[in-house]
């Protein structure tokens, strides 16, 4: 499918690449979902292009290199010519996630500091309940720890310390470490954490002990093994944080660096000879080589957001609730004021609590392929999700042989999917299929008809959906009737008009890169990474009321992390004049426990006068959060950590607006009419049924109406209507609500 | 990894080329046992006789393809039928009072899997692999006997997915179902359709081309047979002519197998010649068998008819 015919500000100057011989803007963004792997072209002369294939989870590789010939088709190309144009691939990733679900890791050992062996599985107060459903939580009986990642007898201490400033007060023994780590080598580890108390401060110790274990096992000898240090991957305060994420990064970093390998070979066997790129969950992209493992844990939603954020800028939305309801899951984001501002500081991957700022982006199980089933203990009550059928066995009007009903059964035997033109026709349906498997599952077991029972299961899925996003945004303090909600996913556009009703929303833009909007957005996205370091500094003494003077104290750890960026950005083949580096600061109060982040107005400071401008920002922004009531100066002011931003600009993808044709669409693009049901009281009705490629920008179709694209069904329902804006986004708007002054 | 001849021959019949020598895919069954001087039965249970058994009867036929499973009883044993194994090949003598909830279990069943996964790992640079599996009819026919045919399909189906499944997962080139339509017609055709169709969406999301061996059929079926929309079919013993059958079959986008040997009275240089025509023209034809290779089987007859084979290509 080719969207809108555009053109594209390419700010070549700002893509100072070293990269020989790149004559061409075409990138390619690929993002594997839990049902489909999504892939887009963003190229220079403004075309897109987009395909689907059902994610294939025995081998992703397989899924991605047929999504890559199916994309080729598209482009009116074959594989080679395709991947000889390409820029990048830019993929956002589930490798890592199903290594730590499926448990495929290495057998790793910890070493830490003696007399804290035991962190990871004290871990902190309620990490039992992290990650865990909301079910399995509540089921207080049964409920247990997950088994760790590092089993008891694979971690060891040493006999070293330092304290909080990073001052040595035991050395680290040679003799001390060889004999921990042949405890863990005689035990089967196969690569090591290293984890040490205050190496965030002072790393010397962490280094030194990967020194003693590179000297015992030599990376040019077959028992070489991996050495992953806390200080390198993490460098920031709390043991637990720091030690979870440094184990996760080691647990999923061989199944990745073999997997990507391996697909990086099938890609160069087919003509492309630059490096993958990776989406990170931190909100940016860097090539395979300069990506830790542990940042591309959910990374499809967060390119999904940011996508979002990139097509609001150019229809004008700021306030965005973006959604995407693909096969499996439901996600949503925040957007507010045009920038993605939202980070969990502390995200949960899989079950493990990690310290990787993390563009927050909540996941729920619902999506088209969820299962609908009921739930006996709770009194025949009917569920939905959060399993999912996947794509295989996936729906069972897919068949494949699932047997089980999902929501896009329920949809089908509604009338809103086509069965001969779903997916543009490359999956055939089989109405009779879900017709009885849904009359099996749900009708009979609650003495309902098969229609009426489709419609609840439609009804509560939308509804979960819908409480959820409520929520998510209301609780993060924002009134979501103020916001624009954005409907992505292969099935958003058609439960767009079902979920809106539980937030108060009477406007939905269904994107026109809605089905791919993790695909679009890792197409999209800036090189970017993160460079963090926990580094306390008083700026405001409590005792004497006084700013700090020492500036150095101050620029030497951004100059560190400046240092780090830059060497990094530069061999990810960018020059220095292209990159531009951003700071924030996580301060607080006194000895407050949590952080509030703001954006240093300078990188470097000049003089002492800055950091009363740090702190009185500090202050004006806190108050803001909290209530001008709630600031407490005289507690003091101090930073507890840096966090670097270093990044480079992005070709800017702007269509050009199209001209308003007038409301009435073709006659053309109106293709006929068919049974669907709006409610299972009046049965069905024979609803209009349009061609979404047929349609022009004004056009306007009132509700009920089905518009069938290739790789999504939009579903107006009655009192809704949809109109196609200059950029060919789906416009859905109900009556008009009272919206808050 | 180079790609032999043999696999070249293969790749290109698959992708629809035909051009060059005929590639030549005999069912080798029995004979492989012989090779690995043992008997079908321990053959069947241990995976690394069957590959080698298999490999070593391909290279004295100068096969270009590899069919592990060529066995009407396999499934329907790990169903739970009843075997008899008085003859040189096992026979159902019962069928199951239920159909078996884990075939993947039964230990032949496990070893063709097994046998699968350690030849595409190991023989794919050299061979084509083609994995069969007994078709959706046939496993009805046998495990549901007395009940209608679309009744019985649908007892089997969980148990033949699961089993088709399986295969596909071990990663062969090609997954073959072999359909023995002696005396059972196609009838009802439209629940045939729509088990290949499930069994082609099955395949095609582990990206594993479908074919269908067909043994009993009648030239009034061929047209039938066409709605399966395979990548290709293989034909076996039937009543008609079978390379007028098999150019039928050919017009579309499939490959079809022409049985070589083991059907009385043909003609196998003229067979080859006449395939080779057929070739010329654009007919995606290659050469297979009627039927198993046994043990017993003419061994010298199908070497030189290879030979033959392997000289057109000289």
């Amino acid at each position: 499918m080719e969207i809108l015919p555009g053109c594209v500000r390419s700010l070549h100057n700002c893509m100072d690449s070293l990269h020989e011989g790149v004559n061409t803007m075409m990138r390619i963004g690929v993002d594997v979902g839990g049902t489909f792997t999504d892939f887009c072209t963003v190229s220079d002369d403004g075309r897109m292009r987009v395909a689907k294939t059902p994610t294939t989870h025995y081998d992703l590789s397989v899924g991605f290199m047929k999504g890559l010939r199916q994309l080729a088709r598209e482009c009116g190309s074959d594989l080679k010519a395709l991947l000889e144009q390409a820029e990048s691939i830019r993929y956002s990733t589930t490798v890592g996630t199903n290594a730590l679900i499926e448990r495929t890791g290495p057998k790793l050992g910890l070493i830490t500091t003696a007399g804290f062996e035991d962190t990871i599985f004290i871990g902190r107060s309620r990490s039992w309940a992290d990650g865990g459903s909301v079910e399995a939580n509540r089921d207080l009986a049964r409920i247990v720890k997950p088994v760790p990642l590092i089993a008891p007898d694979m971690v060891v201490g040493v006999r070293a310390r330092m304290d909080y400033n990073g001052a040595v007060v035991a050395p680290l023994q040679r003799d001390d470490v060889l004999e921990q780590l042949q405890t863990l080598v005689d035990r089967g580890a196969m690569g090591f954490v290293v984890c040490l108390l205050w190496s965030f401060v002072n790393p010397v110790d962490e280094r030194e002990v990967k020194r003693i274990i590179e000297e015992e096992y030599p990376e040019d000898y077959l028992g070489a093994m991996p050495v992953f240090l806390s200080s390198d991957i993490s460098p920031k305060g709390g043991e637990y944080t720091r030690a979870m994420t440094s184990i996760v990064n080691a647990y999923i970093h061989s199944t990745m660096a073999d997997e990507l390998n391996k697909l990086g070979n099938e890609l160069r066997d087919a003509g492309f000879r630059r490096p993958l790129v990776l989406v990170h969950s931190t909100g940016g992209t860097k090539k395979m080589s300069r990506t830790r493992a542990v940042l591309t844990h959910s990374a499809g939603p967060v390119a999904g957001l940011y996508g979002a954020a990139l097509v609001g800028a150019t229809s004008g939305d700021n306030n965005i609730i973006f959604t995407d309801m693909g096969g499996t899951s439901f996600d949503i984001g925040v957007i507010a004021g045009g920038e993605i501002r939202l980070q969990d500081f502390i995200p949960v991957v899989d079950r493990w609590r990690t310290n990787i700022p993390s563009v927050e982006v909540k996941s729920i199980g619902a999506g088209g392929g969820s299962i609908a089933w009921i739930n006996r203990s709770l009194g025949n009550t009917l569920e939905v999700g959060p399993r999912s059928a996947g794509s295989m066995p996936g729906p069972a009007c897919y068949d494949q042989g699932g047997t089980e009903p999902t929501v896009t059964d329920a949809d089908l035997v509604l009338g809103y999917y086509n069965p001969d033109n779903y997916l543009g026709g490359t999956l055939q349906l089989e109405p009779d299929l879900a017709h009885a498997t849904i009359e099996e599952h749900i009708a009979r077991p609650l003495g309902i008809s098969a229609l009426e029972a489709a419609w609840r299961i439609r009804r509560l899925i939308d509804a979960k959906m819908g409480q959820e996003v409520f929520n998510e945004v209301a609780l993060k303090g924002h009134d979501p009737r103020r916001f624009t909600l954005f409907a992505g996913g292969g099935a958003g556009a058609a439960h767009a008009s079902g979920i809106a009703p539980h937030i108060g929303a009477g406007r939905v833009v269904v994107p026109a890169v809605a089905p791919v909007s993790g695909a679009f957005g890792a197409a999209t996205m800036k090189v970017s990474e993160l460079w963090e370091k926990s580094r306390r500094l008083r700026i405001f003494e409590w005792a004497s009321q006084r700013y700090l003077e020492d500036i150095e104290a101050f620029n030497s750890v951004v100059r560190e992390l400046a240092d780090l960026a830059v060497r990094d950005l530069r061999l990810e083949g960018y020059a220095e004049q292209s990159m531009h580096l951003d700071l924030d600061l996580e301060m607080r109060f006194g000895s407050q426990y949590n952080l509030t982040r703001i954006r240093a107005p300078r990188l470097y400071l000049e003089s002492a006068d800055d950091y009363r401008a740090l702190g009185e920002l500090f202050v004006i922004r806190y108050g803001e959060i909290y209530s001008p009531e709630a600031t407490f100066l005289v507690g003091g002011i101090n930073i507890e950590s840096f966090c670097l931003s270093a990044w480079v600009e992005a070709p800017l993808y702007a269509p050009a607006a199209a001209s308003l044709a007038g409301t009435e669409p073709p006659p053309a693009a109106h293709v006929g009419t068919r049974p669907a049901c709006w409610h299972p009281a009046r049965g069905f009705i024979d609803t209009p049924v349009y061609n979404f490629a047929g349609l022009q920008p004004g056009n306007v179709i009132a509700g009920a109406a089905i518009i069938e694209a290739r790789e999504t069904t939009y579903v107006i329902e009655p009192g809704w209507s949809f109109r196609l804006d200059s950029w060919r986004n789906g416009i859905l708007e109900s009556a008009p609500l009272q919206r808050p002054a | 990894m180079t790609m032999r001849a043999e696999r070249q021959s293969f790749d290109a019949m698959l992708a629809g080329r035909a051009s060059g020598r005929p590639p030549w895919l005999p069912l080798v069954a029995g004979l492989a046992a012989r090779v690995a001087a043992t008997s079908y039965r321990e053959l069947t249970l241990d995976p690394g006789l069957w590959a080698a058994g298999l490999v070593g009867a391909a290279e004295l036929l100068e096969a270009d393809a590899l069919v592990v499973g060529f066995d009407l009883t396999l499934t329907a044993e790990a169903c739970g039928a009843e075997l008899s194994w008085s003859g040189s090949a096992p026979v159902i003598v019962r069928p199951p009072p239920d159909v078996g909830p884990q075939p993947l279990a039964a230990p032949r069943q496990a070893a063709m899997l097994e046998t699968v996964r350690r030849l595409s790992a190991t023989a794919s640079a050299r061979f084509g692999l083609v994995a069969a599996v007994i078709g959706p009819a046939t496993l009805a026919l046998q495990l549901c006997p007395d009940v209608p045919l679309d009744e019985g399909m649908k007892r089997v189906k969980s148990a033949h997915m699961a089993v088709t499944e399986a295969v596909l997962k071990a990663r062969p080139d090609v997954v073959m179902f072999v359909e023995h339509l002696r005396g059972s017609g196609t009838e009802p055709l439209r629940a045939w359709q729509r088990a290949f169709g499930t069994l082609r969406n099955l395949a095609a999301h582990y990206d594993v081309p479908t074919a269908v061996y067909v043994d009993g059929w009648a030239a009034h079926q061929v047209a039938a047979l066409a709605t399966l929309k395979v990548s290709a079919y293989l034909l076996g013993t039937g009543a008609g002519d079978a390379l007028a059958s098999a150019r039928i079959l050919a017009a579309g986008p499939a490959a079809v197998g022409v049985p070589l040997a083991g059907v009385a009275g043909v003609d196998a240089r003229a067979m080859v010649a006449a395939v080779c025509a057929a070739r010329d023209e654009g007919c995606n034809l290659f050469l297979t068998t009627a039927g198993a290779v046994t043990a017993d089987g003419d061994l010298a007859g199908l070497r030189a008819f290879a030979a033959q084979l392997h000289g057109l290509a000289a």
